[in-house]
């Protein structure tokens, strides 16, 4: 579903040039559920920000399902990310204006999606993220565990291929983040392919394999279990 | 998709209430003031159009060219009209107007007061589209000593009773048949009459010269053919005024040249000398286009820094709905429409706001202006449009700009302090601050000279004098009578008898000094022996006229400025032609008859009134006035009891001869203080989103040991240099206004450097007020909890 050929990242300041990533290799299969793992800096984020198309390489080859997508501008790379792409931030990034509900529903919304369908398809993935009962409240209103499952329902309600998730736990308690580990792997196992950044071993523990990245390489890609 | 939109914008203004605030009531006021100005501005260009036939409808204006120089006024004497009706087939008809007269009509023993009457052509209600309420158009105004009342007077005179065939008295004088009633016409006419008499009258009163070369004071409208072409008609004017006039003053070297004006172009584009009313002017129309452009562009300003500072605010937003799915172009019409939503809430306000001031503007304006009538539709049905391009103006930069995040910069806080936006909005603050400069310079400036008008000396005393009004017979004959019983008051400390008061001008006659072949054109002032004394003038050479002498009532008094121009060095004992030769017996110091823009012409004093003496000037030296006014009252009783006594003090002419600019320079003010307002709100809005931006840097900087004063420095100083900079901008562009203004001027003060430099200051000051009103209370905030709020 994803290959990466060569990725370089490289940003540059008037003085100073850092490689955030530097010819990275690597193929996530249809299914999947990887784990990213790498000290602060590594480079992490960047790959999973361009593998999300939120942004560009400054070298190598991105394949999203077969197509070469590495050089697409700014509006083919929204059309593909639209309804085959969700994302997890590990801070939640939820539109404070907008309740929960509205949340959850501004993906439908950009993928022209009618009315009824939309409020049947919030309804229902809130009731599987188990906070129906918060449709109504604002993002503030809510605990930070509360606020990542709307974040997992937001980045799910359009059904994407692939889930990107960036420290999904990182600001949560152990309940809270077991909790949310469960729904992820829930939905890997309903065929969502899962792409996940963390620095947690025992969520990372939770993918099938785990890549470790440091100064932007790919140091070893530890196979956990075979589809 | 729209109903998120709006929820997010509605529910962002809410939870930023004094941005919204100050982003609304700026809006608002850019809005209210442009709307104001436009009505204004739609009434002015609306004059005269109301005629069905206005297409065909034109003026003759007359440009007399003398070796003097030349002027050019609306006013010729009678024959031109009727003339050109005859000498050219493209002229349908015409219609002849006199001045404005003002006087009474009686009835029945009873007087009524009557103000803006004309005698004018019976063609008049064939040509012009007013409203005959009563009587018959075609015959209306043919008769000689007929009256079209206005439907006021005649309501006043004859109640519900019809007035029609009955005779009413005009001034004591001429008995008038009424032959219609008519209305009002519209505020947007610049032909404003109340009652109307027949031109025929004025051929059957002896004491009016009617013939070509005399009595330049009738304004003549010409009906022309639909198809005519009015150059080719103009061409043919220089013959025919040769033929019936130019031909007399060729000796002279004086020519009048005639030409055709556009009646809609009347309003805007006269100003000439004598004119039948008052007119607009297109100075005027720029001057407030501009007011109107400058403030809604200072409120669009504010609404662009405001939005583009709290964009921080807002990219997450921008981000998540990026990574969601939403493009670019959906995003710039999110939040253009979210300014347009506040441009439309700005709207409501305004259109409140305007039913309230309109009249106080109309009326500060002199204006009768209404918002909501049929002519004013398409301002009406323009106005959402006019909103539309306020929001899409204010918000499209903003839109740009917070379109354009990219969500991996939001995901990474990378937003924070972009400097080539946070450079634009300081720019903007400054293009606010330099108009503002601007405003209160020309301000201050338009201030300063009506100061020194009305303080400079005017060459006479014009206070403690009151000017009762002759309109009848009775007083113009027996005047002296009056004068007698006024004598006999003991606060009355002299009266005089004069034709035209001083301060707005006097008429102006042609005469033939002694040396000179020619006639040259002179004001004159007709007086009698107590003129001088009453006004306190100063003869500086010869005698002023003396009832001792029986030859004075044939001399004549100069002033000053004649002498020069005529290079006399001892004028005393020279004649000047006219009919006859007139000696001159004295020199008058220079005094300010016409206003101070004017330089003070040549004058001429003599003591022969054409149609008799038209005012009393009484001068007093009591503080008791009611008291005088009642004896006065009385004394004027006793000559005609009939007659409405009126009366006026000259303090109050003078004033009225500065009404335009006193007008204009408190809008001026207002709109100044307006604007100044709008750029403080905008300053203070941009302080206070600086301040929240720099709560951990004043947190650090104060545990480092910053001083409160240290803080309001720190963020003071960084606004105090874009308003110091808005000052280098404003200076040259107010300079070059000002000098401009001061061209209308005669007499005007040397340039005030110091106005330049309070502006400077006052500005400076209110912005650094505005400014410490933030940057105070970020000071004194206990830098832990700034720390710990960070």
């Amino acid at each position: 579903m994803i290959q990466t050929k060569e990725l370089i990242k490289v940003f540059r300041t008037d003085e100073v040039e850092t490689t955030a990533l530097n010819k990275v290799d690597m193929d996530v299969k249809s299914g999947e559920f990887v784990a990213v793992m790498g000290p602060s800096g590594c480079g992490k984020s960047t790959l999973l920000n361009i593998i999300g198309l939120l942004d560009n390489p400054t070298g190598g080859e991105l394949y999203f399902d077969g197509a070469e997508v590495s050089k697409f501008k700014e509006r083919q790379r929204t059309n593909i990310r639209k309804g085959n792409i969700g994302f997890v931030f590990q801070s939640f990034n939820l539109i404070d204006e907008l309740t929960v509900y509205e949340n959850v529903e501004l993906p439908l919304l950009y993928l022209n999606v009618s009315g009824s369908e939309r409020k049947q398809k919030v309804n229902e993935v809130l009731d599987r993220m188990k906070i129906s009962h918060r449709k109504k409240h604002f993002p503030q209103q809510l605990s930070g565990g509360q606020q990542q499952r709307v974040a997992i329902a937001r980045a799910v309600v359009a059904k994407p291929k692939l889930i990107l998730a960036d420290e999904p736990t990182g600001n949560l308690d152990s309940a809270n983040g077991e909790e949310v580990m469960n729904l992820l792997t829930e939905l890997n196992k309903e065929g969502t392919t899962i792409i996940m950044v963390t620095h947690s071993p025992s969520d990372a523990e939770k993918a099938h394999r785990i890549i470790q990245l440091f100064d932007g390489h790919i140091v070893t890609e530890n196979i956990k279990k075979i589809l | 998709m729209l109903r998120n939109y709006l929820k997010t914008a509605l529910r962002n203004l809410l939870r930023n209430p004094l941005y919204t605030l100050i982003n609304i009531v700026g809006l608002t006021i850019g809005i209210t003031c442009s709307l104001l100005i436009l009505i204004f501005i739609k009434h002015e260009f609306s004059f005269d159009r109301f005629h069905e036939n206005k297409d065909n409808l034109h003026r003759v204006v007359f440009e007399m060219v003398t070796p003097e120089g030349r002027t050019i006024s609306p006013q010729m004497t009678a024959p031109v009209g009727p003339y050109m009706v005859e000498a050219f087939p493209e002229v349908v008809r015409s219609v002849r107007f006199s001045f404005r007269e003002d006087g009474y009509f009686s009835y029945q023993e009873k007087a009524y007061r009557e103000e803006g009457l004309f005698y004018a052509d019976s063609s008049l209600f064939q040509m012009f589209s007013f409203e005959l309420l009563s009587g018959d158009p075609n015959t209306a105004l043919a008769e000689p000593y007929s009256v079209v009342l206005s439907k006021e007077t005649a309501m006043r005179i004859f109640g519900e009773n019809d007035p029609l065939g009955e005779t009413v008295r005009w001034n004591n004088r001429d008995d008038l048949i009424v032959t219609g009633v008519v209305k009002a016409p519209p505020a947007n006419s610049h032909l404003q009459f109340s009652s109307l008499i027949s031109f025929s009258s004025r051929y059957e009163d002896r004491r009016y010269y009617m013939d070509w070369n005399g009595g330049m004071q009738y304004y003549h409208y010409l009906e022309l053919v639909p198809e005519a072409d009015d150059a080719a008609l103009e061409e043919k004017f220089p013959d025919f005024m040769y033929e019936n006039i130019n031909r007399l003053y060729e000796s002279h070297g004086v020519s009048i040249n005639a030409s055709l004006q556009p009646i809609e172009k009347i309003h805007l584009r006269s100003g000439f000398v004598g004119e039948i009313g008052p007119t607009g002017s297109m100075a005027n129309i720029y001057i407030y286009a501009a007011i109107a452009i400058f403030v809604l562009f200072i409120a669009c300003i504010n609404f662009m820094n405001l939005t583009t500072a709290m964009a921080t605010k807002r990219a997450k937003e921008v981000g998540m709905r990026k990574v969601f799915g939403a493009a670019r172009t959906s995003l710039i019409r999110q939040f253009l429409g979210e300014s347009i939503v506040m441009s439309m809430i700005g709207l409501v306000i305004s259109l409140i706001l305007i039913e309230i001031l309109l009249p106080v503007f109309g009326s500060m304006a002199s204006r009768q202006l209404e918002l909501y009538q049929w002519s004013n539709m398409d301002l009406v049905l323009g106005i959402p449009i006019l909103v539309l391009l306020v929001g899409i103006l204010a918000g499209s930069y903003p839109a740009f700009y917070l379109s354009a995040f990219k969500p991996v910069s939001v995901l990474k806080g990378l937003f924070k302090g972009q400097k080539s936006f946070s450079g634009v909005r300081n720019s903007l603050v400054l293009i606010q601050f330099a108009i503002s400069i601007v405003l209160i310079i020309c301000t201050l400036v338009i201030y300063a000279q009506l100061g020194f008008i009305r303080s400079k000396d005017m060459g006479f005393k014009h206070d403690n004098i009151v000017i009762l009004n002759f309109t009848s017979e009775s007083f113009k004959q027996n005047y002296e009578e009056l004068k007698d019983a006024l004598s006999g008051i003991p606060d009355v400390v002299s009266s005089s008898a004069t034709s035209q008061v001083p301060g707005g001008g006097f008429t102006s006659n042609g005469y033939r000094p002694e040396g000179y072949d020619r006639a040259i054109m002179f004001n004159k002032v007709a007086v009698d022996f107590d003129y001088i004394r009453t006004l306190g003038l100063q003869v500086t050479s010869g005698r002023d006229f003396s009832e001792d002498f029986s030859t004075d009532r044939e001399a004549y008094l100069i002033n000053e400025a004649l002498a020069r121009q005529l290079d006399w060095q001892d004028p005393v004992g020279k004649t000047i032609y006219r009919g006859k030769d007139h000696m001159v017996i004295g020199v008058v110091k220079d005094f300010h008859f016409a206003p101070v823009h004017q330089e003070i012409g040549p004058l001429i004093f003599d003591m022969n009134p054409n149609l008799g003496y038209d005012h009393l000037l009484v001068r007093f030296r009591t503080s008791s006035l009611g008291g005088l006014i009642s004896d006065i009252q009385k004394a004027w009783r006793q000559i005609d009891p009939n007659e409405p006594f009126e009366y006026h003090f000259m303090d109050e002419v003078f004033g009225a001869a500065y009404k335009t600019e006193q007008r204009m320079s408190s809008m001026l003010l207002y709109f100044a203080i307006l604007a100044i307002l709008i750029a403080c709100m905008g300053l203070f809005g941009l302080a206070l989103f600086n301040t929240e931006q720099r709560t951990r840097e004043i947190g650090v900087r104060k545990v480092f040991g910053s001083s409160v004063s240290g803080v309001m420095f720190l963020i003071s100083s960084k606004f105090s240099r874009w308003v110091l900079l808005a000052n280098i901008l404003a200076w040259p562009v107010a300079y070059l206004i000002v000098r401009q203004y001061m061209q209308m001027y005669a007499y005007k003060i040397n340039l005030p450097v110091w106005i330049f430099f309070l502006a400077a200051a006052g500005v400076y000051l209110i912005a650094i007020i505005t400014i410490s009103l933030q940057s105070y209370r970020a000071g004194i905030t206990n830098p832990g909890d700034a720390l710990r709020y960070e």
